[in-house]
């Protein structure tokens, strides 16, 4: 049994082409994680790089405490399940699944014993005999899961194992897998197109498209708390509905969404999520409702109602999916901004042509960012709240707040914004008091709380469970919140990571032969460990545009290294920080004491990040 | 029934006038090519049973029959045909050619073809293409240079000189890599998880895969071997290293009997017709899958 670690792992294809970016996933020891998206997202490839069947071009590959990138399949400990089966023509089921244990030089005794109690658990022990041309599809497919059971690894790939079967037999196999996946208690990665599988099967799910990792959550978040458009179009059955829509606060707290055939009002309590920075009414949004949002009623709430003409009655049963648009000239476009599904139990006596009433839950809608098509209703919301600053004191958040020399200096005095992401907050040191609204389990030990301080709510995760009415102390780390006079940032959050352009170079010194990276125009000295990590990229590194990583723990102040001018020093009173310019790059450098008379800058090699601008790829 | 009513019935017509025609005509050009293609052998066999006499005393017959028309069988031609080729060391030499030959031609050939299909190293498709043209190079042209390369090897006057220059062969190994293509990839792939390396995948995974291929190429070998005449006539000079298709040119051209002749030509072609038949399976399916990537 192992962990998987896939830490910005790239597939790039010809040098150009990449099939697979910056993919960062921790998938537990026992856990069955779920790769899902469309055609060509880099799924199958990804789950190929794990198994050890296409090269990784950079990141790394941990199974287990080792590091796999060079490590071939075979001693991987993993086994994989195939789409389209892979058994060996010319071998008997038997011969099949005692293949591998052959390889691994098992005894004859063992292989037999374990052969037959898979045979046994799949229930295929009458086909042993038989070659796989005489299997039926779901037979064959049993076949592909003994032979990876047998061999009893510590990781289980399954490449889009049920797809070519059919409806029917899918839903077993599926029951099946799940089960297996109980009984052997091992890491499973399952690869599949279909969300229902997804959905259905996995512990997590890891939403894929264009080669990136849209999202990674459990499904019933996933579903809930869609990071994107493309996540909240791909999950659940029928699709999501979208439309376009302008978005405003109204006096009572509560949001009007207003659409072209629509508008709803969302209480208040449901809109504390919302980024505000779109409830001006002036910015459009994607409004996204799903199917079972939205139901067939005689009267509809008030704010909550839409009325339109059905298209279209799909009866399945137990439900009856309605297809409607509030624009009756665009009755039979199903592609047109007015036009939806709902989604409504058996026997609704609606039909085609027929007006109808439709109620929408508006705890339930879904905003987007129209251009980004990022949501803008996360789950762990950053917030912006009005800030006044006077006396070398910030009131905001319903407290007044010592601000840090820094912030003191630059900062007049008068009204701001503050932008505070929810990391910047917490429950540890003092602040400002506030009163838990509302608290969730997140998991992992962790739980996020909506907490009232003063006027205002913020978002804060701790690692202990409060109460609803509970009073709270809620900490603020300035280095981590910017303030903004009207749309123009006055002060930045210190910056996680500073980019400088650059180049790796080796130049012949007298008789040795040194390296260097040159960043913004400066040649810095790299040693041995970094250099062997430039040179296990090949000899293409010399040639290539680089960019160097460095966060202001990365690099240090001092009397050695290479020299540097100080440009401001930000002084958060726990924590200070330089701006320096090297060459004609900036770095942010964390300061341990007072700035050198002569100041050099010093990078720790092991924590810089190195990027091939050519293709936009973290090497390491 | 009434007899009148029983005389209106009939059965469904199953074809019209005009298929019933194109039928007919294929039928004819079939059996015409049949029949092009039999009537030399069977009068080959015919002829090698009569006397010299019988044969100048009639026409053309299809019939085993005697200067008098009577029906009589002359199988002393076999015998005497036997001791004109020196049956026994000439079937030795040609077999062990055709053997060796085949044997380590497929062995070979299937190596590079795995190679070409599946392994990644530098220069394979040049590599590849190279390979190709050369099969645009007609045999003949290559007599010349074989014969120098073989006398400075001082391998002339030998079996290794009819066995060596044959060993690979580009069409087989283009075949053969066309074959390995067809093979789900996946199955490999599956064997490489489960920890077999390249060689294992090959002889336990692929190569059984591609059977019906090897046996076509097998046959062609083997028939090409057994049938090449050129290449020993000009290499090889001494008579106890000669193969059936020179002792029977040497045959031929001596002072017998045409009927002892072509008794003669039958039995080196028997082998041929006798594996044809045993294997004709394997060749017709075997060329057909080979038509066909998949």
């Amino acid at each position: 049994m192992a962990k998987v670690s896939l830490r910005h792992i790239y597939k790039v294809y010809d040098g150009k082409v990449k099939a697979v970016s910056d993919f960062n996933l921790e998938v537990e020891d026992k856990e069955f994680i779920v790769f899902v998206g469309p055609s060509g997202c880099g799924k199958s490839t990804t789950l190929r790089m794990v198994a050890g069947l296409e090269e990784i071009t950079a990141g790394e590959l941990w199974i287990g405490d080792t590091l796999c990138n060079h490590v071939e399949a075979k001693n991987r400990n993993i086994s994989m399940v195939f789409q389209n089966y892979a058994l060996f023509p010319n071998m008997s089921v038997y011969d099949n699944m005692a293949f591998g244990l052959r390889m691994h030089k098992v005894p004859r005794e063992e292989i037999d014993k374990r052969v037959k109690g898979a045979a046994d658990i799949l229930g295929i022990t009458e086909y042993l005999n038989r070659k796989p041309k005489a299997l039926s599809g779901g037979q064959r497919q049993r076949v592909a899961l003994g032979r990876a059971i047998v061999r009893e690894p510590s990781v289980f790939l399954f490449d889009e194992p049920l797809s070519n079967l059919d409806a029917k037999l899918r839903a077993k196999m599926r029951t099946e897998i799940t089960r297996l996946h109980k009984r052997l208690q091992s890491t499973f990665i399952y690869v599949t197109h279909d969300q229902v599988e997804a959905m259905t099967m996995g512990d997590r799910i890891v939403v894929m498209k264009d080669g990136f990792i849209q999202q990674t959550d459990t499904p019933q978040n996933l579903f809930r708390w869609p990071a994107n458009k493309f996540v909240a179009g791909f999950i659940g059955t029928p699709q999501m509905n979208f439309f376009s829509a302008t978005l405003t606060r109204r006096s009572d707290g509560s949001v009007e969404a207003r659409t072209k055939g629509f508008t709803l009002v969302i209480p208040a309590e449901h809109t504390y999520r919302l980024d505000e920075k779109y409830l001006g009414g002036d910015v459009t949004v994607t409004m996204g409702i799903r199917p079972d949002d939205i139901k067939p009623v005689s009267r509809a709430a008030p704010g909550a109602q839409i009325c339109a003409s059905v298209a279209l009655v799909e009866e399945l049963g137990t439900q009856t999916l309605i297809y409607a648009n509030t624009d009756e000239g665009q009755l039979m476009n199903e592609n047109s901004d007015t036009a939806f599904c709902a989604s409504a139990g058996e026997n609704t006596g609606i039909t085609a042509g027929s007006t109808v009433e439709f109620e929408v839950d508006t705890s339930k809608l879904h905003f987007f960012d129209e251009q980004t098509e990022l949501s803008i209703k996360r789950r762990i919301p950053d917030v912006t709240v009005g800030a006044q600053v006077k006396g070398g004191r910030v009131f905001m958040l319903g407290g007044a707040l010592a601000l840090p020399p820094v912030l003191a200096s630059e900062l007049g005095e008068g009204s701001y914004d503050a932008e505070i992401p929810s990391r910047a907050l917490s429950f540890a040191g003092e602040g400002v008091s506030g009163r838990v609204e509302e608290t969730e389990e997140l998991g992992k030990g962790r739980y996020l709380s909506r907490v009232l301080c003063g006027n205002d709510r913020v978002f804060v995760v701790g690692d202990s469970p409060l109460s609803v009415g509970d009073k709270v102390c809620v900490s603020v780390a300035f280095e981590k919140i910017s303030f903004l006079r009207g749309r123009e940032e006055v002060i930045s959050a210190i910056p996680g990571e500073m980019k400088l352009n650059g180049t790796y170079v080796r130049l012949k010194e007298g008789r040795e032969k040194n390296h260097y990276i040159v960043a913004g125009g400066v040649k810095i000295p790299s040693p041995m460990d970094f250099n062997q990590k430039m040179y296990d990229r090949g000899r293409s590194i010399f040639k290539r545009k680089l960019s160097f990583g460095i966060d202001p723990a990365a690099a240090s102040l001092g009397e050695e290294g290479v020299p540097v001018t100080v440009d401001k020093v930000l002084d958060y009173g726990s924590a200070k920080y330089a701006i320096v310019s090297l060459g004609d790059g900036k770095l942010c450098v964390a300061l341990e004491g007072p700035v050198p008379a002569d100041p050099h800058i010093k990078l720790n090699f092991d924590s810089i990040k190195v990027y091939d601008s050519d293709i936009d790829m973290r090497l390491f | 029934m009434k007899k009148s009513e029983v005389a209106k019935l009939h059965f469904p017509r199953r074809f019209s006038a005009g298929t019933v025609a194109k039928k007919t005509v294929v039928y004819v050009v079939l059996i015409a090519l049949c029949l092009a293609f039999i009537v030399p052998y069977l009068w080959m066999i015919v002829t090698s049973l009569r006397t010299e006499m019988a044969y100048n005393s009639t026409g053309f017959t299809l019939l085993p029959i005697d200067e008098y028309g009577n029906i009589s069988f002359h199988f002393e031609n076999y015998s005497e045909a036997f001791s004109a080729l020196d049956l026994g060391t000439v079937f030795l030499n040609t077999m062990i050619v055709c053997v060796v030959n085949t044997v380590a031609n497929l062995f070979l050939n299937s190596l590079a073809a795995y190679a070409f299909a599946r392994l990644k190293f530098f220069g394979r498709n040049s590599v590849f293409r190279v390979c190709l043209f050369s099969m645009m190079v007609p045999g003949t042209v290559m007599l010349v240079p074989n014969y120098l390369i073989c006398d400075f090897l001082g391998i002339t006057d030998s079996l290794t000189a009819l066995i060596m220059p044959f060993l690979m062969s580009i069409y087989n190994i283009f075949l053969l890599r066309q074959q390995f293509l067809g093979v789900d990839k996946e199955i490999e792939e599956a064997a490489k998880i489960e920890g077999a390396g390249v060689f294992r995948i090959y002889f336990r995974i692929v190569l059984p895969l591609v059977k019906p291929m090897l046996i076509v190429l097998g046959i062609t070998t083997f028939m090409w071997n057994y049938s090449n005449y050129l290449w020993p006539y000009i290499v090889n000079t001494d008579p106890a290293l000669r193969t059936l298709s020179t002792s029977l040119a040497e045959l031929m051209g001596a002072d017998y009997d045409l009927t002892v002749k072509l008794a003669g030509a039958v039995i080196v072609s028997a082998p041929m017709i006798i594996i044809f038949f045993v294997l004709q399976k394997f060749i017709i399916g075997g060329t057909m899958a080979g038509a066909v990537k998949g």
